[in-house]
């Protein structure tokens, strides 16, 4: 169940009954995670690596019911995760690779399996726990070479669901090596107009929409952190 | 003991606690606003947001501290400052509207959940217990990525049902900040 989905109906029953008893529907649950390192392919939509859908708001999101072997979880909406022809970045490895996940929220655990193809090259058993807040697996990749989808699943203990994440792999040999993701693209400042990814030392100076703003701590710029809505950021002189 | 009661209701609905079973609570809630300037969806954002503001400036805080390379520092730091107005100014809204401000959640209320969207005291754990090098580093902006997405998601619901203008604008620039932390992590994890 979304997050919107349970604030809707958390809202509703509070208009039913603001004083009285509440009856809370069951939910699914909330666990959300998926492979960051490598970069997943979700990974790669959220980090703006490759363009994509809504699957960059959410590369956590992908859950879909237990025994799929689809790279979106069979979601409709992040179909684009099984297209092959985009341009997924895929990471140099060896026979052994660590993933990573990265959890928004942590559910009890049946267990995490990894597959290139049919063929399952590894399963860790969840014990019905939660997993700890960082988590790394280390996969021998039974020989396969050359450019591979790997899929990996996180089976959710107490539920019928599991997340899905596709991470593209270029085993061993000669391989040329993945090209490091692009840094955000660095606007010039135009003569000292305050521009996102631009790095900005303490006391740097900056124009934004005709106001003059001081830098009061080094960073480097962001969208949203434009400097009339960080006065933690930016001294309007 | 409302506070209490409203946070632990909001605490079910968000882990998902009531999977497979009925969950029976007592809730009240303040009563509406008489002008129609902020709705409840206004209210839970801020609600959720205050908690999920002040883990991250905590984890910020660890890894401005502790990170060994200098861009993760000076990223930590400008998302502690930064997120400390925002949590000041989402404190000011509630307490204007005498909504209650929800904080010092109840460990025990999401035990065994793996907290809810974002406030998670294992995660904050792990930060503190682990020394200063490559592997503090690699742990913090992957958990800092997590819980940034989570922020993401509180923000689009307030951007979406949201009444408040000036809430929404904050929930428009925490949804483009976090995406941007986001990207700028993974490049900081990728190389």
């Amino acid at each position: 169940m979304s997050l919107k989905r349970k604030m809707v109906l958390f809202a509703s029953a509070a208009t039913i009954a603001p004083l009285g008893l509440v009856v809370l529907p069951a939910g699914t649950a909330s666990a959300h995670g998926y492979i960051s390192t490598p970069p997943s392919r979700q990974a790669q939509c959220a980090q703006n690596t490759v363009s994509c859908g809504d699957i960059k708001w959410e590369p956590q999101s992908v859950e879909g019911p237990k025994g799929l072997r689809s790279c979106s979880g069979g979601v409709g909406r992040f179909e684009e995760l099984n297209d092959d022809s985009k341009p997924w970045r895929a990471t140099s490895v060896g026979q052994t690779v660590t993933f990573t996940w990265t959890f928004t929220a942590r559910h009890a655990t049946d267990n995490f399996e990894y597959y290139l193809g049919n063929t399952k090259v590894a399963e860790f058993d969840g014990n019905n726990q939660q997993p700890p807040p960082t988590l790394s697996h280390t996969v021998n990749l039974g020989g396969a070479s050359g450019r591979q989808k790997l899929l990996a699943v996180w089976n959710i203990g107490d539920t019928p669901n599991a997340f899905y994440s596709c991470v593209d792999l270029q085993v061993g040999g000669r391989a040329p090596e993945a090209p490091a993701p692009e840094p955000p693209a660095a606007e010039q400042p135009a003569s000292g107009t305050w521009a996102s990814g631009t790095s900005y030392p303490a006391g740097s100076e900056v124009t934004f929409n005709g106001t003059t703003y001081r830098s009061l701590q080094s960073h480097t710029a962001l969208p949203g952190w434009e400097p009339a809505s960080t006065p933690a950021l930016w001294q309007a002189e | 003991m409302m506070k209490r009661c409203l946070l632990a209701v909001l605490l079910l609905v968000l882990s998902g606690c009531g999977v497979g079973v009925t969950e029976t609570t007592g809730v009240s809630l303040s009563a509406p606003p008489p002008d129609g300037s902020y709705n409840d969806t206004d209210v839970m954002f801020l609600q959720m947001a205050v908690p999920q503001h002040e883990q991250g400036i905590e984890m910020a805080r660890l890894a401005a501290d502790r990170a060994s390379r200098d861009d993760v520092r000076d990223l930590a730091a400008a998302i502690a400052a930064t997120q400390e107005d925002e949590l000041a100014e989402m404190k000011d809204w509630l307490e204007k509207w005498n909504q209650p401000v929800a904080y010092d959640p109840d460990p025990n209320a999401h035990t065994g959940h793996g907290g809810m969207h974002g406030s998670d005291p294992a995660v904050l754990e792990v930060l503190r217990d682990t020394p200063a090098g490559p592997d503090f580093d690699t742990r913090f902006l992957n958990l800092l990525t997590g819980h940034q997405h989570g922020a993401v998601e509180l923000a689009r619901m307030e951007e979406k049902d949201g009444r408040h203008p000036d809430a929404k604008a904050l929930a428009g620039r925490i949804i483009k900040s976090r995406t941007a932390q986001i990207q700028q992590m993974g490049t900081y994890l990728a190389g």
